[in-house]
């Protein structure tokens, strides 16, 4: 069974359409990586499969592990192993990050049938999972993002992503305004946590993400649309030449 | 004189000299310039500046039985007083049934020497001087109906007196019960004297053994001598068919410490009325509370500081949550007089709206007369931010746990000022027992 | 505080009000007192139509009822001796002539006048192209501009002529945003006044130059009661500006104006302000009792009203320039700087209705005071439980020059639904030590430095108002607070 199977999928935000029928499958195990120009529409696949309800699914399907992830909450998807890292992370203030997680964690635990971790367990992941992204164990007592750099908070989002442990990760713009060394670190961390049972959809607007985190296929979204999908060279032929040659190739009728 | 004015004068006369003891001379002349000034300025009307948010002469209806001490009070023996306190204070405990000071059910051994703690009719007897030197000496009788009304019918209460360096290391609690099965009109009053370089915290903590409409016209003074530590914490968690006006009036001495935490989580009309004078230099005061309307809940704050003396500072942090059809209300002047130089004052009230029929009207006010301070206030009225909820709900929380956890993250920021740690956890437990709904 | 620092604070509190000096020019002046009689008079002046003199008589009916109730506002932070409305005289025009054809008709003693005020009624100002009424003690003496306007289809004129030339449209208009009957001085002012601005610009017009009016009050012993009635039609625009003076006085003289503002759908309105009636003496004798009501709706979706002050006259300031903002997506805006010094009072502020979905607005109130005086911001937002989504934003802040002064701030706030933000932020202070210190230690004087820093304080402010009056209002601020220091 897949992971993900997005069938003819369109969506609207305020009446303007966004996606316009976009297919894409992905098998358990898989890393897929999204690229696409400013405005192709990369987000807002994102917050669909996320589930914000601004965005309105006017026509097709998307199947997660065969079942329908539109009918559910966004709570729900959460908890049946859909992650999205945040393009921008919200910040909660006065919301601590060990509150916040014991709470996320213990949700998703039951939620699969496991039982709560102890606060001795609790704690002692937290500090194996924060080692992984390089972030100080320390930050159990901050508020989730508040006063973090904006290096801090995507690997935040990893660290989450690792407490999570969801099946399907999705990245929204990781790479976005980090420097070398965070990028690395965030891309470690997700590497360590490929697996078998658990994807990625990695959604990126430049390749240097993709040097670190290899993709097994890479789609390029263009206007609403996957117009074309290929291996990891795809992503370094887009680096290298831009969009436009793929934008003649489209508009030249075969 | 209106026909409310009319009946509360009419009930003084009567019971002048009997009910109302008359024999100090002192007492007798403070409840006869306070009643009289009470028939002067009758309830407030419609037009009264300070009470435009909250109509309070529609709420003082006219068959409250205008009750007097050692009439009616509840039998000792059916209150399991246990059951009605904060969950993990044991310590010094007094009761208040109706406004009258229950030895039964208080629990006052223990205390360091020093520590005076009973019952406030006892206390003006027994040493007369009380009522010379503090009852009523920070009051304003002149211009507040509600103060001149409770000190006209002044009975009985709780009183704590607590001598020159002489720390109260548990805090006390006073458990103000309201038990009337018939609506009644009650005046509790609470005198709190904290000697100099004293420390003392108290936890008034207001409850509703009956269900009938009660008005409970409460006063607590507090005086702080020099060097002296004062935490009073009121826990305002009665039935919904309490009204309750709320007045605490504290001076304090040079160099002393008063904070005051305001919890409201129950009640159908609450008004709170606090006046801070800091009555010398390098005083510290703090102002603090949360307040959260459910149903049809009306809760009214209003704050005063009057800065008068130089290099005082206060600190006044409102946290304010309103669903259902509740109105909150926040009034807090910050006043500082020609001489008050290097005055620090900070305010900030900041409310969250749930629903659409909940309202919530804000009055931050400063007025200021020396140049030399450093004074702000904010306020803000929102809501919950809709983006952090679909952050939290993303991380597998449901929708109900996500906005429980902002609103405790909302309060937390007050609820972090409350010294009395199994009070900070059972405001917090209340706080999930007002938010069920959401 | 230093010597030199108190030294400088003391000369501007007592700096001089430079535009003191009297006109000598005949002028028609109604007898004292306020009565029906006076009303028909005043309306007999230039022969108004029955239905306006109906309307005077029943805002007259009411102003009475409510001076027999004592029902004059009393909840502003103002204390001055009760005015002696029957001590008045509610009319006065400069000359038995009531209308100019031209500016040559004009009394020269009066054009002097505008000179020494600095009015822009001569050729340097067409070339600054700013068209100019102007309204002298109660009557409107010169429009210029006229024609050039009229070609855009813009009237501009005054009130008097308005009601001769334009009935139906100021008979549509009057009181719709100010009802006669909203306050004790607008009662006044609807039943006595006399004259003021009228501007009408069509749809979709962008009005091509500044409209200003200057108001002057001459006469001992009158009152001035101009009422100002700026309609902008769908999308179009129009920049506003009102200058105030008035002699150096003994006795105190009474203002009461109304402004009423309508923004339709997509119009803009842009009204700036730069009060400086005379301010009475250092111990408090004389000076203009300014009691005014100005507000506008912006009557239609995505309309806007912006309101920029600089207030630094009067001996009584009372003024709440307001926006009922009734259109979905209206924008309403309060900008103001209030300076008081001597024995001034100012309680001015500002109220934001907000009615319609998405409506915004934002004040930014700075309140400066020296001498005696005390300044006070007083303001309303509220948003009604219809306006989802509004949001509003407000900062007061307040600077305090001298320990004999007072700042105050009292804003209201009331949110009626869960929809909407309200943010209200003030803050009280005095110009830092440690940054006139910074200044000294860079070789600025005491003065220069404090003149820095409260120019700092209003700049935001003062960048609100057109280039034509942006350097009007910083030399007056520059002339309040030199006084007679460099």
């Amino acid at each position: 069974m897949s992971m993900l199977q997005v069938k003819n999928l369109h969506v609207e935000i305020e009446g303007t359409a966004i996606l316009k029928g976009l297919d894409l499958t992905i098998a358990p195990g898989e890393v897929h990586a999204i690229m696409g120009p400013n405005g192709s529409g990369k987000s807002t696949l994102a917050s669909v499969l996320a589930g914000r309800e601004e965005y309105e699914v006017t026509a097709g399907e998307v199947m997660f592990l065969g079942e329908d992830l539109l009918e559910m909450e966004v709570d729900e998807r959460a908890r049946e192993g859909v992650f999205l890292a945040f393009q921008y992370p919200v910040e909660l203030p006065g919301v601590s990050m060990s509150n916040f997680l014991r709470e996320a964690v213990n949700s998703v635990r039951e939620h699969r049938g496991q039982e709560s971790l102890s606060a001795v367990d609790f704690l002692r992941v937290m500090k194996e999972k924060a080692a992984l992204v390089e972030l100080n164990p320390d930050l159990k007592k901050r508020s989730v993002n508040e006063g973090f750099s904006g290096g801090e908070k995507k690997r935040n989002e990893i660290f989450q992503l690792a407490m999570l442990e969801p099946k399907l990760a999705i990245l929204d713009e990781t790479d976005s305004g980090l420097d070398i060394d965070a990028l690395r670190i965030v891309a470690d961390g997700v590497n360590r946590m490929r697996a078998e049972d658990r994807s990625f959809l990695v959604i990126t607007h430049y390749q240097r993400l993709l040097n670190h985190i290899v993709p097994d296929v890479v789609h390029v979204l263009l206007d609403g649309r996957i117009v074309r999908t290929g291996d990891s060279s795809l992503a370094l032929r887009l680096e290298e030449q831009g969009y436009d040659w793929l934008k003649e190739e489209l508009a030249t009728p075969a | 004189m209106s026909q409310i004015t009319d009946r509360f004068v009419t009930a003084f006369k009567l019971h002048d000299g009997t009910h109302l003891n008359g024999s100090n001379e002192r007492l007798r002349e403070l409840r006869r310039s306070a009643i009289e000034s009470f028939g002067k300025l009758g309830l407030p009307g419609r037009k009264s500046e300070a009470w435009k948010y909250t109509p309070i002469s529609r709420y003082v209806r006219d068959d409250f039985a205008i009750d007097l001490a050692g009439r009616g009070a509840a039998d000792s023996d059916v209150v399991d007083v246990n059951s009605l306190r904060i969950p993990g204070m044991d310590g010094p405990l007094l009761v208040l049934v109706d406004g009258v000071f229950s030895s039964e059910l208080s629990r006052t051994d223990g205390l360091p020497e020093g520590v005076v703690a009973g019952s406030l009719r006892s206390a003006l007897a027994e040493q007369p001087e009380i009522a010379e030197s503090y009852l009523a000496s920070y009051n304003d009788i002149e211009s507040q109906p509600f103060e001149a009304l409770n000190t006209a019918f002044i009975q009985d209460g709780a009183f704590i007196s607590v001598a020159d360096r002489t720390d109260v290391a548990e805090p006390l609690e006073i458990l103000m019960l309201t038990s009337a099965e018939a609506p009644r009109f009650l005046q509790p009053r609470i005198l709190i004297q904290a000697g100099e370089n004293a420390g003392v915290q108290v936890v008034e903590h207001q409850r509703s053994l009956g269900n009938a409409a009660c008005f409970n016209n409460s006063l607590c003074e507090i005086y702080a001598a020099r060097h002296a530590r004062v935490s009073h914490i009121r826990l305002q968690d009665e039935g919904p068919n309490a009204y309750h006006v709320s007045t605490t009036r504290i001076r304090q001495d040079g160099e002393s410490d008063v904070s005051t935490f305001t919890a409201t989580l129950g009640g159908r009309l609450i008004r709170n009325n606090l006046s801070f004078l800091p009555d010398g230099e390098h005083c510290t005061s703090h102002l603090n509370g949360v307040f959260v309307g459910t149903g049809d809940r009306h809760i009214d704050n209003h704050t005063f500081v009057d800065h008068a003396w130089p290099n005082c500072e206060s600190n006044e942090l409102y946290k304010g949550i309103l669903d259902d059809k509740s109105i909150g209300v926040f009034n807090g002047k910050v006043f500082v007089r020609r001489d008050a130089q290097k005055t620090n004052a900070y305010q900030s009230n900041n409310s969250v709206v749930l629903s659409e029929s909940a309202k919530m009207f804000a009055k931050p006010e400063l007025e200021i007369y020396a140049d030399d301070v450093k004074c702000s206030h904010g306020a803000t009225t929102g809501q919950l931010d809709e983006e952090a909820v679909f952050y939290l709900r993303s991380r597998g929380i449901d929708a109900k746990s996500a906005r429980t956890m902002m609103l405790n993250a909302f309060a937390g920021e007050a609820l972090d000022l409350i010294s009395v740690v199994p009070v900070r956890e059972h405001v917090e437990a209340l706080l999930e027992r007002e938010l069920v709904k959401l | 505080m230093s010597v030199s620092e108190k030294d400088f604070l003391q000369e501007v509190a007592d700096s001089d009000y430079e535009y003191g000096f009297v006109t000598e020019i005949d002028a028609d002046t109604a007898p004292k007192g306020l009565s029906e009689d006076t009303v028909r008079l005043i309306a007999s002046k230039r022969d108004e139509p029955a239905w306006l003199v109906e309307w005077r008589l029943k805002a007259l009916r009411h102003w009475e009822a409510m001076r027999d109730d004592e029902a004059y506002p009393q909840w502003a932070h103002l204390h001055y001796p009760e005015i002696d409305f029957q001590d008045i005289s509610y009319y006065s025009a400069p000359n038995s002539k009531p209308k100019y054809e031209s500016l040559d008709e004009v009394d020269p003693e009066l054009l002097r006048t505008f000179d020494r005020l600095g009015i822009p009624l001569q050729e340097q100002k067409v070339l600054a192209g700013v068209a100019v009424d102007v309204v002298m003690d109660s009557v409107s003496v010169a429009t210029t501009f006229k024609d050039e306007l009229a070609k855009h289809g813009i009237i501009f004129c005054s009130f008097g002529e308005a009601i001769e030339q334009h009935p139906e449209l100021v008979k549509k208009y009057i009181g719709s945003v100010v009802p006669s009957t909203d306050n004790f001085y607008a009662a006044l002012n609807s039943a006595v006044f006399s004259d003021g601005s009228f501007c009408y610009i069509p749809p979709g017009v962008r009005c091509p130059m500044e409209l200003s009016t200057y108001f002057r009050i001459n006469q001992a012993g009158t009152g001035q009661f101009e009422r100002t009635l700026i309609i902008a039609d769908e999308n179009s625009y129009v920049s506003y500006l009102e200058g105030c003076t008035a002699p150096r006085r003994d006795e105190h003289q009474l203002h009461a104006a109304v402004v009423e503002i309508i923004a339709m759908e997509g119009a803009e309105v842009k009204y700036s302000t730069i009060q400086n009636w005379y301010p009475g003496s250092l111990d408090g004798r004389g000076g203009v009792y300014n009691f005014v009501t100005k507000r506008g709706i912006c009557n239609g979706r995505g309309a806007k009203i912006s309101w920029t002050q600089l207030e630094t006259g009067s001996a009584i300031t009372w003024k709440y320039p307001s926006v009922i903002l009734k259109g979905d997506d209206s924008v309403g805006e309060f900008y103001s700087v209030a300076f008081t010094k001597g024995k001034q009072q100012a309680d001015t502020g500002t109220k934001m209705i907000h009615l319609g979905h998405n409506t915004s607005s934002t004040i930014i109130s700075k309140g400066i005071s020296a001498g005696e005086s005390n300044n006070s911001y007083r303001g309303l937002v509220k948003i009604n439980p219809k306006a989802r989504n509004a949001r509003n934003f407000s900062q007061c802040d307040s600077l305090l020059l001298g320990d004999r002064c007072g700042a105050h701030t009292f804003p209201y706030i009331e949110v009626q639904n869960s929809s909407s933000q309200v943010e209200h932020e003030a803050t009280t202070s005095k110009v830092g030590e440690d940054q006139i210190f910074y200044c000294n230690q860079r070789g600025i004087g005491e003065a220069e430095a404090i003149k820095l820093i409260v120019n700092g304080f209003c700049k935001e402010i003062l960048a609100e108002l057109p280039m034509e009056f942006a350097v009007e209002a910083q030399k007056l601020l520059a002339i309040e607070l030199e006084g007679s220091v460099g």
